[in-house]
């Protein structure tokens, strides 16, 4: 898979596609996107990056919608592994945060919005959130039984074999990026009650394909690659342009980097 | 009885004291075996090669297919319906509601006045929404409210912008269909009647019928009309 599947993803990301004449569907066994398959991973060739551009995200929610239908997520707005939030401050500085079904159905309806009429809005802008697969993961560090581990290419991934279901790591974590399943919705390996997390849709990016919500925003907001390729969109932006972190002070070193930086974003 | 004291020095992570510790390489694998739902929009033109090559080209290219419609591997395998949006004012308010939080470079619109309540998508092809509207002016109306003073259609210029591809006698007023919406169809007539069961304009307004359209109006398509004539209730 690896380089031939990466540049096939890289292509098919930047809008130029090769078109293929093949039936719709031997494509889709030949992507390896409609039957399970033991893929054998070179995860030491990639350090993966992420990038959420703060100025460009004009909070549709697609992204949410796309992740739950793409790893099984729950439908109930409590349970996400992505989410977006709105950030809205008013004349005298103060900051309004908010998250509508963590913003699965959009910010558009009428009922979202009635709060804010009666401010003087100062400025006001969205935030998309995931897991950071953080480069010093605290949720690693208290697993009991070390059900949750770091890939060497950089992803945090929960064993749902193993997970004992005790959520020290949700507590541990401190972007709230963790949840648990509930009970009667088992994940693809069959159980309920362990936890769950956005893993960059670790069954995609290694078909060179983009992460769901990635793949699905509308304006580019969301944008995925390799750190290891100095060509990659990701290392170019983070090469060139200012980027910040979430909580910074708290030395997780995350790998989801902002752009579009307001003081107070948190 | 007697109390033991054990003193345990903390270790870098709690798992080196368990028992459970899991297999990472054999579960990344598992992880990485999932199947995918979303296809990506390369695989859509294998049977949908006209929407494909529409959508290519409009406005809309940077929206994948599945962001709209929906996760594309159980269509793609077993033929089952891919999500199409029951109102297409809903979907479409997702992204162009007019809404503070956005940018403001970002196309939107007041979903209670746009369209007086019909659906997006009688004037709008979601494969290519712009099909059949006026070009849009591609630059700032700032200091420049006299169009014809740059085309002008007989003076040749360095960089010369677009010449109008119609006459300009009687449509001084560029920015009549050529302007923001405040502006669009300020001095033009005016749909005199409700629009319910209406859809079609040329059905009734065309050479032979009512209130024939003057013969500039050669190759518009009716979903072009209410872009510029607004109705009454506006």
């Amino acid at each position: 898979m690896g380089a031939k599947g990466l540049l096939g993803g890289a292509l098919a990301y930047s809008g130029v596609t090769s078109v293929m004449r093949k039936p719709a569907r031997a494509e889709g066994v030949a992507r390896g996107l409609l039957a399970p398959e033991p893929v054998k991973i070179d995860w030491k060739k990639y350090h993966w990056g992420f990038v959420c551009d703060d100025d460009k995200c004009i909070g549709c929610g697609r992204c949410v919608v796309a992740c739950k239908n793409e790893n099984n997520v729950p439908w109930e707005p409590e349970y996400n592994r992505t989410w977006v939030e709105r950030y809205v401050i008013d004349e005298e500085g103060e900051f309004f945060v908010d998250s509508p079904n963590a913003g699965r159905d959009g910010f558009a309806a009428d009922y979202m919005n009635v709060k804010y009429q009666a401010l003087d809005i100062r400025k006001s802008f969205f935030v998309p959130k995931l897991c950071n697969q953080c480069d010093n993961p605290p949720c690693v560090k208290v697993c009991p039984v070390g059900a949750t581990y770091m890939t060497d290419d950089g992803v945090v991934l929960v064993d749902h074999g193993h997970c004992i279901g005790c959520r020290y790591c949700i507590q541990a974590c401190p972007y709230g990026a963790r949840f648990m399943l509930p009970r009667g919705h088992e994940s693809h390996f069959g159980v309920d009650r362990v936890i769950d997390k956005c893993n960059w849709c670790y069954h995609r990016i290694h078909r060179g394909l983009l992460p769901a919500c990635v793949q699905a925003c509308p304006v580019e907001a969301r944008l995925f690659g390799d750190l290891r390729d100095p060509e990659s969109v990701v290392s170019r932006i983070t090469r060139e342009k200012r980027v910040y972190t979430l909580k910074p002070d708290l030395g997780t070193d995350p790998k989801v980097f902002y752009l579009g930086f307001e003081k107070g974003v948190h | 009885m007697f109390v033991g004291l054990q003193v345990v020095p903390a270790p870098a992570a709690l798992e080196e004291l368990g028992f459970h510790t899991s297999n990472p390489e054999v579960n990344a694998e598992e992880w990485a075996s999932l199947p995918a739902q979303h296809v990506g929009s390369a695989v859509c033109v294998n049977c949908h090669e006209d929407k494909y090559t529409m959508w290519g080209r409009s406005n809309h290219q940077t929206v994948s297919c599945e962001t709209c419609h929906g996760p594309g591997a159980a269509h793609v395998e077993t033929g089952a319906p891919p999500v199409v949006a029951e109102s297409s004012r809903e979907l479409c308010a997702l992204c162009h509601a007019a809404l503070v939080s956005r940018p403001g470079n970002f196309p939107q619109v007041d979903m209670e006045e746009m369209g007086n309540g019909a659906e997006c998508i009688k004037c709008h092809d979601p494969h290519e929404p712009r099909a059949g509207m006026p070009t849009q002016v591609p630059h700032e109306l700032e200091g420049r409210s006299n169009c014809q003073s740059c085309h002008r259609p007989h003076e040749p210029w360095e960089s010369t912008p677009p010449i109008p591809p119609h006459p300009v006698e009687g449509r001084e007023n560029c920015l009549e269909c050529h302007g923001p919406d405040e502006l669009r169809g300020a001095t033009l007539p005016r749909v005199p009647h409700s629009l319910e069961g209406r859809s079609e304009c040329l059905l009734c307004h065309n050479a032979e019928g009512i209130k024939p359209p003057p013969a500039d109006h050669a190759g518009r398509r009716t979903t072009s009309c209410l872009n510029c004539h607004r109705t009454e209730q506006d």
